[in-house]
């Protein structure tokens, strides 16, 4: 009965691709409409498999599927496209997969996410287009805010007290900052300059191109990242898997390039 | 139906189980149809096994496999030692020769999957870095998969080897993306080795 095979179309980033078997792959995907899920598409990892370049990890295409018991299947698969010039770049790419990662365990199961699918498109392409690290620490903040944990940074996170501008401690369990008064002994957390502290209110605020348009000095890129790095673990309960590789890409360049080029285009 | 892991059909169901690409229901049909097999056929299973990891290892240069201390291409002086090739597994090296290739080879036993937590130091990396820094290599030619993976292996290669003045080289681009390299035709590898570039 043909009303039995239940096909369905998705748009999608291919987030992750794990061989099965002998010639299959588990194929991860960020969909607008789907939320993550992760189908079967079988026999991509032979040469004359149509669907193997779609399936790529960073591959935005379009996916026909059919229902199955354990993974619905791939059927078919169309590119609508790629983010080439990653393929030149150790950092940029560490970078996209740092944060297709950091999609992969904040998007909800099966839950519609065009925002978070927005996002990482743009900045997939930003990064494609040469942009540094920035574009990363952008991902983090805004990525969880959709997901529904955005930093409180305008006030202190439990009393409300405005804060006076100076340095300010973080407290990831917390959610936020914290005031003088509110910050107990023990609490997990650091201390945030105020340049860092406007940095990331920046971020939460503005589109990506503004964003990317600030210079920022290595100290503050720094401590932003280690802030933003200890909010992402305390909300994933674990360190995203690719954070790693991204950290040592990012010694070897700081080894070799000015820190300028790792953190801007 | 599952088999308490201290019966011997339950022990060898779980061996059979941490293979690649053989999932539980599969682990259940390999061991009853050892269970019906011949005596001697399962035995010679074993047999061979027990033999691979007896008497198989690795080549202390380039780690393919191998019975003796090095394998047969670094031990071969008719072949072009300044020129190594850097592969995924010991099954990109039979294919690799296909191709009548005449080098050497490096064999890194992964590649750096970002991913799946694969990082450099799972891999014979830190390896090809000292061989090239020994000296009497010219080129070295990224063989890895044309695959995001197999990428970012060979242009982690290539930043390793900087510093050392050594021609780092990749498989030509219009491999099929994704393939695996053991699965292609050999006038396409061929293909791809000629025409490899700098990278
Ligand atoms: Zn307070
Ligand atoms: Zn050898």
């Amino acid at each position: 009965m043909a009303d039995r095979i239940r096909l369905y179309t998705a748009e999608g980033i291919v987030l992750r691709r794990q061989p099965v078997g002998e010639a299959d792959a588990l194929v991860t995907l960020l969909s607008p409409t789907h939320g993550r899920f992760t189908a079967v598409a079988r026999g991509v990892r032979k040469p004359a498999s149509r669907t193997r370049g779609h399936v790529e990890p960073l591959t935005h295409g379009r996916y026909l599927f059919a229902r199955g018991r354990t993974f619905d299947v791939l059927t078919q698969a169309e590119t609508l496209r790629t983010f080439p010039r990653l393929e030149r770049s150790l950092l940029r790419q560490a970078a996209a997969l740092y944060t297709a990662d950091l999609a992969a365990g904040l998007a909800a199961e099966q839950e519609p996410a065009p925002e978070l699918f927005g996002l990482l498109v743009s900045v997939l392409a930003a990064l494609d287009a040469g942009a540094g690290l920035l574009a990363v620490r952008y991902f983090e903040l805004r990525a969880t805010a959709e997901a529904g944990y955005a930093m409180h940074l305008g006030s202190c996170v439990r009393c409300g007290s405005a804060l006076p501008p100076e340095p300010a401690f973080f407290a990831p369990s917390a959610g936020g900052l914290l005031c003088s008064g509110c910050r107990s002994d023990g609490v997990p957390g650091t201390m945030l300059e105020v340049r860092v502290i406007k940095l990331l209110r920046y971020g939460l605020a503005q589109p990506l191109e503004r964003f990317l348009a600030l210079r920022v000095d290595e100290a503050t890129a720094e401590q932003a990242a280690r802030a933003l790095r200890a909010w992402v673990c305390h909300l994933l309960e674990r360190e995203p898997v690719s954070a790693r590789y991204l950290d040592e890409i990012c010694a070897l360049e700081a080894r070799t390039r000015p820190a300028e080029a790792v953190y801007h285009s | 139906m599952s088999f308490p892991a201290q019966d011997p059909v339950g022990r060898l169901i779980e061996q059979l189980r941490r293979l690649p690409g053989i999932g539980p229901r599969s682990a259940q049909r390999i061991a009853f149809h050892l269970l019906r097999a011949p005596q001697p056929e399962a035995e010679a299973l074993a047999e061979a096994i027990v033999e691979v990891k007896r008497r198989v290892r690795l080549c202390g240069v380039c780690f393919h496999i191998t019975e003796g201390e090095r394998c047969r291409f670094c031990l071969d002086e008719s072949r072009d030692q300044g020129l190594v090739c850097v592969v995924e597994q010991p099954l990109d090296v039979f294919a690799i020769e296909r191709t009548g290739y005449r080098g050497v080879y490096h064999v890194l036993h992964g590649v750096l999957n970002p991913l799946e937590g694969v990082g450099p130091e799972q891999l014979r990396l830190a390896e090809l870095v000292e061989r090239v820094r020994r000296g009497g290599i010219r080129e070295v030619i990224m063989a890895t998969n044309p695959s995001l993976e197999g990428e970012a292996t060979a242009m982690y290669v290539r930043r390793l080897l900087e510093p050392f003045g050594v021609q780092v080289t990749r498989l030509a681009r219009g491999l099929p993306a994704g393939a695996d390299l053991d699965y292609l035709d050999d006038a396409t590898l061929t293909r791809a080795l000629e025409g490899r570039q700098a990278l």
